[in-house]
C-alpha cells in the first residue's frame, strides 16, 4: 500500500548494541522532493538510523520499505542501487584520486547504464552543481576541508538516486558556503529529489527543511513542519538542557 | 583399525605443538593486530637455538630450553620495538606491516640456513624412543607434547584472567584507542604480548625437533598451519586457535591413513579451504575468548 | 654469449609479466597472494598439454591457458576472499601448497615430479618459433602487451574503483559498487595474465616440472612486486629486472652455488624489510623522489 508522496517508510524499527537500545521501535515516513531534517542531541541514533535505511547495519525488527519496496536488510551496494545514496559524517572521499575521480565513481557503479561520455557529462554537470568544477583535476587529499564537503555533495548529486541522505553535509561551513549550500539542496529538490538530512546547525535547518523529525534515544519524539517542532519546550529542553552540544 | 587410532595419537600430539604456536601467533595478533609472520622465525630460533645447545655446545637439556626461550622472546621484542613500533608511528598500512614481517622471516630463515646448511637434521634423545602401551606405540616426547600444551595454555588463560598484565592485554586486545585513556601504555603491553606469544613457540620448537626433526623448511610450515588453524578455530578466540591446532594435526596425520604420505602438508591447508567455503567464521565465531 | 644473454632476457620478460600481474591484485587491489605461481604453472602445463597432445599452436595455447588460467583464479578468489583481508595471504598460500601437491601427484595429467618433456615448439599460423631470437620476440611482444592491457585496465572504471577500494571500502559500498565482485575480476584478470607467462615459459624451455611453480617461485614473484613498488606500473619491471639480474651478479661475484640461493634471499628479506620501515614505494617511488629532487635542483 504505497501513500502517494511517500517514498521511504521506516516501520517499527529497532536495534541494539550489547545489551543497549539505539533505535527502539522507530516508525518514520519520508515525503517525496521535500527536504526533511533529522534532528536530536548527540547519541540519539542519527547516523545509525542512516546505516540501517542504507544497509551498514541490519535491524533487529522493522523494515525499511523504498518506493514501496522492502530493502530492509539487502546488502549496501544494492541498496545503492535501488536509488539511494548517502554521505558520511567523515566524509569519506577516495584520497588518492582526484576530484572528478571520486565524482566518476558515482556515475560508473551501474555500468549498463550509458556512454563513457555521457557518464563523464554527468559527473562535470555535478561537479558544477556542487560549485567545484575547478578543482577537478585537484587529488582529494589535497583539499581544504570545505572543499571537501562540497566533492562529498557532488559526488552524492552525480549519483542518479532520487532519495539522498546527508549526514550533517553543512557541519563546519562559514556564512557564505552555507547559503550556497542552501541554495543547491533547494535546487535538488526542485529537480524532485528527496533530502533527507542529519543537521545540529538549527538555523539552517529552520530555513531549508520542509519538515523536522526529533529524535532522542532512538525514539521519534515529533516530526512536523520546523515551526511546530521549535514551538515545543521540552525538545528544546532536551537539545540544550543536559549537555554541552554544538 | 589400530593404525588409525594410532595415526590419530600421534595426529594429537603434533596437534598440541600447533596449537601452542598458533596461540602464540593469536596471542600477538589479538592485542596488537599485527599479522606478526615473523612468528615462523621466532620458532626457527628457539629450534636452532635449542639445537645448536644441545649438539654442538654440548650443554645439557635445560639449560638448551633456557636458550631457546631466550632466542625466542628477545627476538618477538627486537620485532615489536624495532620494526613494527616504527611502522605504526609512521602510520604504516597493514599490507606494508605484513610484508615487513615476511621479510624479516625471509631474512632469519636464510640466514639460518647459510649457518646450519639447509639440510634435514634430527636429534637423537632417549626421549623420543616410543615404548607400548597396549598395542600402540607412545614416544615420551608424545606426551610430554600434550602434556606440556595443556600446562602451557591453562597457565596462558590464569595469566590473562587473574594478574594486571594479563587483563591489560584482554582490554587491549577489545580497544586499542580506550586503552589509552585508563593510562595503559600501549607499547608495554605489546611487548608483553610479544614475549607472551613467542615463549609459547619454545615448547613447540624444542619438542617438534625431537619429534619430527629440524630443517630450515620448518618455519613455513609451521607458521602456516599455525595461521591456518587460527582461521579454522575462529580468528579472535585462542580457544579456536588451539582447537584449529590439534584438528589440523589430527587431520595430517589421519590422512594419511588413505591418501599417500606425500599430500601431508596438502591435507591440512585442504581442510583450511574447505573450512573457508562453509564456515569462514571458523569452529568458534569471535568475541568468545 | 649471445644465447645466454638472450635467455637472460626471455626470464627478465617472464618475470615482468608474473610480476605487473600480480600487482593487479596486490598493489591495486590490495590482496597478498603467495600463490601466483600456480598460474603461471597452469599456463605452462596447458600449453604444454596441448603442444604435446593437440597441437603446438600458439593460437591456441594462448586463449586455452588465459581461461585455464582465469578459472583458476576464480578458484582462489571465492574461498580466499570470505576471511578478512589479513588472512587471505593464508588462504593463498594454502592453494598454492595444495596445487603444488597436486602438480607433483598427478602423474597422467602434470607427469609428476618428473613432469612433462620434449614439449614442441610454439606456432604461428605455420611458421615454427625455434630460435633465441624467436622467443625473445615473442616475450617482448607479450611483455608489451601485458603492460599496455594492464595501463588500459588502470584506467579505466575498474581500475578507479580498486584504487578508490584501498582507500575507504566503506564509501565505494554506498556508492552502489561490490567490492567483492572487484576483488574477484582483479584476481582473475591477474592469474589471466600470469598464464600468458607459463605459454611462453613452456615452448621456450620445452620442458615443465613442478619445482618451477613451487611457492619459492611465487615469494621471488612477490618480492619483485614489492621491491619494485607495488601499486604502479613501473614497479614491478624494476623489481623483475632486479630480481633477475641480481643472482647473476651474485655467481659472477663467485658465491658459491650452494649458497646462491640463501644469500639472494637475506638480502631481499632485509632490503624489504629496511623498504617498508623507510620506503614503502619500493624503488619506483625511491626513483620518483630522486627525480623530484633532481627537478627542483634544474629549477633553482
Amino acid at each position: 500500500m504505497i501513500e502517494t508522496g511517500t517514498i521511504l517508510q521506516l516501520r517499527k524499527l529497532s536495534k541494539s548494541f550489547g545489551g543497549n537500545r539505539v533505535i527502539a521501535d522507530l516508525d518514520l515516513t519520508i515525503e517525496k522532493a521535500r527536504v526533511t531534517s533529522l534532528v536530536g542531541p548527540n547519541g540519539a541514533g542519527k547516523t545509525t538510523l542512516f546505516d540501517l535505511v542504507t544497509g551498514f547495519l541490519v535491524p533487529e525488527a522493522g523494515q525499511v520499505v523504498l518506493r514501496g519496496r522492502e530493502i530492509t536488510g539487502m546488502a549496501p551496494h544494492r541498496i545503492a542501487q535501488e536509488g539511494i545514496v548517502r554521505t558520511f559524517q567523515g566524509l569519506r572521499l577516495f584520497r588518492s584520486l582526484t576530484v572528478l575521480e571520486n565524482v566518476l565513481l558515482a556515475v560508473e557503479s551501474d555500468p549498463g547504464a550509458s556512454t563513457p561520455s555521457a557518464r563523464r557529462d554527468l559527473a562535470q554537470a555535478a561537479l558544477e552543481r556542487a560549485g567545484v568544477a575547478e578543482l577537478a583535476g585537484v587529488r582529494a587529499a589535497d583539499l581544504s576541508f570545505a572543499e571537501q564537503k562540497f566533492v562529498s555533495l557532488a559526488r552524492a548529486i552525480a549519483k542518479p538516486a532520487d532519495l539522498m541522505l546527508l549526514d550533517e553535509p553543512a557541519a563546519g561551513l562559514d556564512g557564505p558556503s552555507l547559503g550556497r549550500f542552501h541554495q543547491i539542496i533547494r535546487a535538488l529538490v526542485d529537480d524532485g529529489r528527496t533530502v533527507l538530512l542529519i543537521e545540529h546547525n538549527l538555523d539552517i535547518v529552520r530555513r531549508i527543511s520542509d519538515s523536522v523529525a526529533f529524535l532522542d534515544n532512538g525514539r521519534l519524539l515529533a516530526h512536523g513542519s520546523p515551526e511546530e517542532i521549535f514551538a515545543i519546550e521540552e525538545l528544546a529542553a532536551l537539545y540544550f538542557g543536559d549537555e554541552a552540544v554544538l | 583399525m589400530q593404525l588409525l587410532l594410532q595415526l590419530a595419537i600421534n595426529g594429537v600430539a603434533i596437534g598440541c605443538l600447533y596449537a601452542l604456536v598458533a596461540v602464540g601467533f593469536a596471542v600477538i595478533f589479538g592485542v596488537t593486530r599485527i599479522f606478526h609472520f615473523a612468528h615462523g622465525a621466532t620458532y626457527l630460533l628457539a629450534a636452532y637455538g635449542y639445537y645448536a645447545a644441545i649438539s654442538i655446545y654440548r650443554l645439557p637439556a635445560p639449560v638448551g630450553l633456557v636458550v631457546a626461550a631466550l632466542v625466542a622472546v628477545m627476538f618477538g621484542l627486537f620485532c615489536e620495538r624495532f620494526v613494527y613500533r616504527p611502522m605504526l608511528r609512521s602510520e604504516a598500512s597493514f599490507l606494508t606491516m605484513f610484508v615487513a614481517s615476511f621479510g624479516l622471516f625471509i631474512t632469519v630463515e636464510n640466514l639460518i640456513a647459510l649457518v646450519f646448511g639447509s639440510g634435514f637434521t634430527t636429534l637423537e634423545s632417549s626421549l623420543s624412543k616410543g615404548f607400548f602401551f597396549g598395542a600402540f606405540e607412545v614416544s615420551p616426547v608424545g606426551i610430554i607434547a600434550i602434556f606440556s600444551s595443556i600446562v602451557l595454555l591453562l597457565g596462558l588463560e590464569l595469566f590473562l584472567v587473574c594478574t594486571d598484565a594479563g587483563t591489560a592485554l584482554r582490554a587491549m586486545a577489545d580497544s586499542a584507542e580506550l586503552v589509552q585513556t585508563i593510562g595503559l601504555d600501549r607499547n608495554r603491553c605489546a611487548q608483553i604480548a610479544f614475549a607472551a606469544g613467542s615463549l609459547l613457540v619454545v615448547p613447540a620448537a624444542v619438542l617438534n625437533v625431537s619429534l619430527s626433526g629440524l630443517s630450515p623448511q620448518s618455519g613455513t610450515s609451521m607458521i602456516l598451519v599455525a595461521m591456518a588453524a587460527t582461521i579454522v578455530g575462529g580468528i579472535g578466540s585462542l580457544y579456536g586457535a588451539a582447537l584449529g591446532g590439534v584438528l589440523l594435526g589430527m587431520a595430517e596425520n589421519v590422512g594419511i591413513w588413505r591418501l599417500p604420505a606425500s599430500w601431508g602438508d596438502g591435507i591440512a591447508f585442504g581442510v583450511l579451504l574447505v573450512f573457508l567455503l562453509i564456515r569462514p567464521a571458523g569452529i568458534v565465531s569471535a568475541l568468545h575468548r | 654469449m649471445i644465447a645466454y644473454v638472450e635467455s637472460l632476457l626471455i626470464f627478465t620478460g617472464l618475470a615482468v609479466i608474473l610480476a605487473s600481474s600480480l600487482n593487479l591484485m596486490l598493489g591495486y587491489g590490495g590482496m597478498f597472494s603467495a600463490a601466483h605461481a600456480v598460474f603461471y604453472g597452469i599456463g605452462a602445463y596447458t600449453t604444454s598439454l596441448l603442444a604435446l597432445h593437440v597441437s603446438a599452436s600458439i593460437l591456441l595455447a594462448l586463449p586455452a591457458a588465459m581461461l585455464a588460467g582465469g578459472v583458476a583464479g576464480a578458484l582462489l578468489a571465492v574461498p580466499a576472499l570470505r576471511v578478512r583481508e589479513e588472512y587471505f595471504v593464508v588462504a593463498s598460500l594454502g592453494f598454492q601448497i595444495i596445487a603444488s601437491t597436486i602438480f607433483n601427484q598427478w602423474v597422467a595429467i602434470t607427469g609428476g615430479i618428473g613432469g612433462l618433456t620434449g614439449i614442441p615448439p610454439a606456432s604461428f599460423l605455420s611458421y615454427e618459433v625455434d630460435s633465441y631470437h624467436g622467443y625473445l620476440f615473442v616475450a617482448a611482444l607479450s611483455v608489451a602487451g601485458v603492460l599496455f592491457a594492464l595501463r588500459l585496465v588502470v584506467r579505466s572504471s575498474f581500475g578507479r574503483a580498486l584504487r578508490a577500494l584501498r582507500d575507504d571500502e566503506v564509501a565505494l559500498r554506498a556508492l552502489g559498487w561490490d567490492p567483492t565482485h572487484l576483488r574477484v575480476a582483479a584476481v582473475v584478470a591477474s592469474t589471466m595474465l600470469a598464464a600468458i607467462a607459463g605459454v611462453i615459459y613452456a615452448y621456450f624451455t620445452s620442458f615443465v616440472n613442478a619445482e618451477s611453480f613451487s611457492l619459492d617461485e611465487s615469494v621471488r614473484i612477490m618480492v619483485m612486486v614489492i621491491i619494485g613498488g607495488a601499486g604502479t606500473l613501473a614497479g614491478p619491471v624494476l623489481g623483475a629486472a632486479f630480481i633477475t639480474a641480481f643472482p647473476a651478479l651474485l655467481s659472477f661475484l663467485q658465491v658459491p652455488s650452494t649458497a646462491l640461493g640463501p644469500v639472494q634471499r637475506v638480502v631481499y628479506g632485509v632490503v624489504i624489510t629496511l623498504l617498508m620501515i623507510y620506503q614503502p614505494d619500493g624503488l619506483a617511488g625511491l626513483l620518483r623522489r630522486l627525480g623530484r629532487r633532481q627537478s627542483a635542483a634544474i629549477c633553482r
